[in-house]
């Protein structure tokens, strides 16, 4: 059997590893970077660019380069935070046919899942080149805040990139059990993960060398992009002001804001001011126009604090679905690029009560720990194991669009869960079972994830047919669900077959097509 | 190896972890831990669909064993032997965690989740069960399309309750499929009148509440693995404590007369069927082992 490759797919850089000699090792790619860039460009020939060299393209190919697709893959176009994002991308988001966010480059509609493949197929060279032979199955990551279609996205991304995606693993968990695969002894550990575009924070315990998942809580619209946007409006508002230009109305301008801003925020996580020079930005009537400013630290986290205190939440509620009060947790790990930010660690630090441990990098941790999983699979780590759970509750549609919730965000997995269900109307043939996955109390407000019909059961006042439907979800979080008819044992069941919005025909065409470039 | 250790789960908790009846609560967690690592169904995730759908089975049940013991123990099961640490990593040793530990089991409701759900439409009573009441039913609920509402809590504060537990609910026992449905799980849902310690005719803690319902379904695991022998030791012991309920008493006779026909004493185990069907006309498992003999011996 061939080696299994850890991969983190960040919303801004990703990152492989692989497990030697059971430790985990980062791996460089072609360019010599430890991390790649998550973007991917198409150039006027339809050549396609992935990484470093995608990145350079962003100036001058602004409506073809895509970054940070990660926020929209297995998201509906409609989706607010969708819309809201869209109008700040110069690249341009269409609906697909069932609605999913796509990306339309020179005209040509592209799903997430197949600009995402590009990237992994970029991790899977770069891991072949350094291992000398093929490898076809890997550890991927995402936030543990993801639902049940942005995980099946990401896998289909795989596969369209010719890797089987062998486990989905949540991110925090990742940097935890990179983490305690060195500091081994029994203890308590809060992630704080801050990165590109999603925060998550998770509880975990470590217990002779089981890691224990207590509990997991999130915010997938939070992240270094927003802190990136908060500059850029503070730069374009100001431009406004003065010269009645938004500069956000021109694509190649607004890219060269973002990137500006970017850089900005990281100098200022080092230096106290940074300068901000963008000449020829743009055009007015009297010649060209340039953007010049200083700027501080103090301005920038002045203007961030709205996105500073939606990080308290999360974490208290995750403290307290553990159980634990700050002074339970004996270490706070910091993972992501944001938490190189101060005021991102101060926050922490006033959260939990401690400082982050400074020993990891925030980069590169969450790669190691899809290695270290790797070797978990693989048995090459005997003595570690995880048990995750699952994210978010998940329950059937009953009278009035309520959400009724069989398991519960929170829930170790695998796990079992059963509901007794009765019928509504007199002599009713059937119950159709819909499954929903989310927190809302309506189930509309949530996601569905599927139906199935129990049909035939036993005509009788209303009521006193009853169904029991019981939820299995393994330990990938593949639920399976039946219902029995209690008396009768008439019995149906369904396997949720997630679904990214692609069929397996458009994934094979896609694979097909993407072995085609990489031949190129 | 998984086949090997279905067999051990199957032969109850004590014999799924590997350990003596007499255990603490570390030993029990102990031993969970070591099979976690051997068991988890991450070390299989390379293997066969089949190979993995077999592993999540067995791990279901070493996580239903030590969830189960760890109750029984009235142990919160990770915390306790998570101190001291041992590399001095940590200044401050951190309190203890107190109160319930939420861990959700197989089929079980652990105490925490409980308390959550009881604000949400379906929520249980506190005893974790759930009947309907055709009086809460607003009118839309009739009208709805989509065929199936959940059955809405009933917390009858001043009602006085039958004894708890006692209940197995008729839903326990199709005819068919009488596995599945024999998880003891269900009794908690669907049948169950809900307890209320304060109107709880018996003086009992809800300590002793849980006992019952953990008991009860030691012995629901034991009848579902067919081990007749411990399944009506488990059942007597039940029957002992709570002499008044029927349920309990028809259940050991339906168990005596599967010990009866299974080692081919057909007219006993017919004569413990219809005992355990005078005690409780409904119970269906009972029925349907009448019928078999009855057809059996024609």
């Amino acid at each position: 059997m061939g080696r299994v490759i850890g991969i983190d797919l960040g919303t801004t850089n990703s990152c492989v590893a692989v497990l030697e000699g059971g430790e985990p090792v980062v791996i460089h790619n072609q360019e010599g970077g430890r991390t790649t860039p998550s973007m991917v460009s198409w150039n006027a020939d339809g050549e396609v660019v992935v990484g470093a060299a995608s990145k350079r393209q962003m100036v001058t190919n602004p409506q073809r380069t895509v970054f940070g697709v990660k926020r929209l893959i297995g998201r509906k176009a409609a989706d607010a935070h969708v819309v809201a994002l869209a109008k700040r991308l110069p690249y341009k988001v269409v609906a697909a046919r069932n609605g999913d966010a796509w990306i339309e480059i020179s005209g040509v509609p592209r799903s997430p899942q197949e600009i995402s493949a590009h990237v992994l197929a970029k991790m899977k060279r770069v891991a072949e080149d350094y291992l000398g032979q093929t490898v076809d199955e890997a550890v991927v990551t995402v936030p543990a805040y993801f639902d049940d279609a942005q995980r099946q996205a990401t896998k289909d991304a795989g596969k369209i990139a010719g890797l089987t995606v062998r486990q989905i693993l949540n991110e925090p968990t990742a940097a935890a059990l990179a983490y305690g695969l060195q500091h081994q002894s029994n203890q308590r550990i809060a992630v704080f993960d801050l990165g590109g575009g999603t925060f998550d924070i998770s509880i975990l315990a470590i217990e002779n060398g089981v890691f224990e998942v207590l509990s997991t809580y999130g915010d997938t619209t939070l992240g270094g992009d927003d802190f990136d946007r908060v500059i850029i409006d503070m730069l374009a508002d100001e431009f406004n002001a003065q010269q009645s230009i938004d500069l956000r109305g021109d694509s190649v301008a607004l890219q060269r804001l973002k990137e500006a801003a970017e850089r900005a925020k990281i100098e200022l996580s080092s230096s106290l001011t940074t300068d901000v020079n963008l000449p020829f930005i743009a055009a007015g009537t009297g010649g060209p126009l340039h953007l010049m400013r200083e700027l501080e630290r103090g301005q920038l986290e002045r203007a961030c604090k709205p996105l500073f205190e939606r990080l308290e939440a999360p974490c208290k509620r995750a403290l307290s679905e553990a159980h634990c009060t700050p002074s339970d947790i004996d270490q706070v790990l910091l993972v992501g690029g944001m938490t190189r930010m101060p005021a991102v660690q101060e926050r922490a630090e006033r959260i939990f009560g401690k400082p982050g441990h400074k020993g990891v990098n925030p980069d590169e941790i969450v790669a190691m720990g899809a290695a270290v999983h790797s070797g978990i699979m693989g048995g090459e780590l005997q003595e570690v194991v995880l048990l995750d759970v699952t994210p978010h509750n998940m329950g059937v549609k009953v009278a009035g669009d309520r959400m009724s919730v069989v398991i519960n965000a929170n829930t170790s997995i695998p796990t079992r869960a059963k509901k007794v269900f009765a019928t509504t109307e007199d002599n009713q043939s059937f119950v159709a079972i819909e499954i929903y996955q989310g927190e809302h109390e309506l189930a509309s407000r949530n996601r569905r994830l599927g139906r199935f019909v129990l049909s035939e059961i036993t005509a009788a006042p209303r009521g006193r047919t009853k169904v029991e439907v019981s939820f299995t979800m393994d330990a990938d979080g593949i639920l399976e669900v039946d219902a029995v008819e209690v008396g009768t044992g008439r019995a149906a069941k369904v396997t949720i077959e997630a679904s990214s919005g692609l069929t397996q025909e458009e994934i094979r065409a896609l694979r097909q097509r993407q072995g085609q470039i990489q031949l190129r | 190896m998984l086949a090997e250790m279905q067999t051990r789960i199957s032969l109850g908790p004590h014999a799924a972890l590997g350990i003596a009846e007499s255990s603490s609560a570390e030993q029990v967690r102990a031993a969970f831990l070591q099979l976690t690592k051997l068991y988890h169904p991450a070390r299989f995730g390379r293997m066969a669909t089949d190979v993995q759908r077999l592993a999540n089975e067995v791990f279901l049940g070493i996580k239903g064993a030590h969830d189960h013991l760890t109750k029984l123990l009235g142990s919160s099961g990770r915390s306790a032997p998570m101190r001291p640490i041992a590399d001095g990593t940590n200044k401050t040793p951190a309190p203890q965690i107190t109160g319930p530990h939420p861990r959700v089991s197989v089929g079980t409701q652990p105490p925490a989740t409980r308390a959550r759900s009881s604000s949400s439409p379906i929520a249980m009573t506190p005893a974790g069960t759930a009947i309907r009441t055709t009086g809460q039913v607003p009118a839309q609920r009739r009208t709805t399309p989509l065929g199936i509402v959940a059955t809405p809590p009933v917390a009858p504060i001043n009602r006085p309750t039958p004894a708890l537990g006692v209940a197995i609910p008729r839903t326990l026992t199709p005819a068919g499929t009488p596995k599945p449905n024999l998880n003891p799980s269900t009794i908690r849902y669907s049948g169950v009148q809900p307890t209320q310690t304060q109107t709880q005719p018996l003086p009992r803690t809800p300590h002793a509440v849980f006992d019952e319902h953990a008991e009860l379904r030691t012995a629901m695991d034991l009848l579902s693995a067919k081990n007749w022998a411990a399944a009506r030791q488990a059942l007597h012991a039940l029957a002992a404590k709570v002499p008044q309920s029927k349920q309990y008493r028809s259940l050991l006779c339906y168990t005596r007369g599967r010990e009866a026909q299974s080692s081919g004493r057909a007219e006993e185990a017919q004569l413990e069927f219809q005992r355990a069907l005078q005690l409780d006309p409904d119970l269906a498992i009972a029925k349907q082992a009448l019928s078999e003999v009855q057809r059996r011996r024609w």
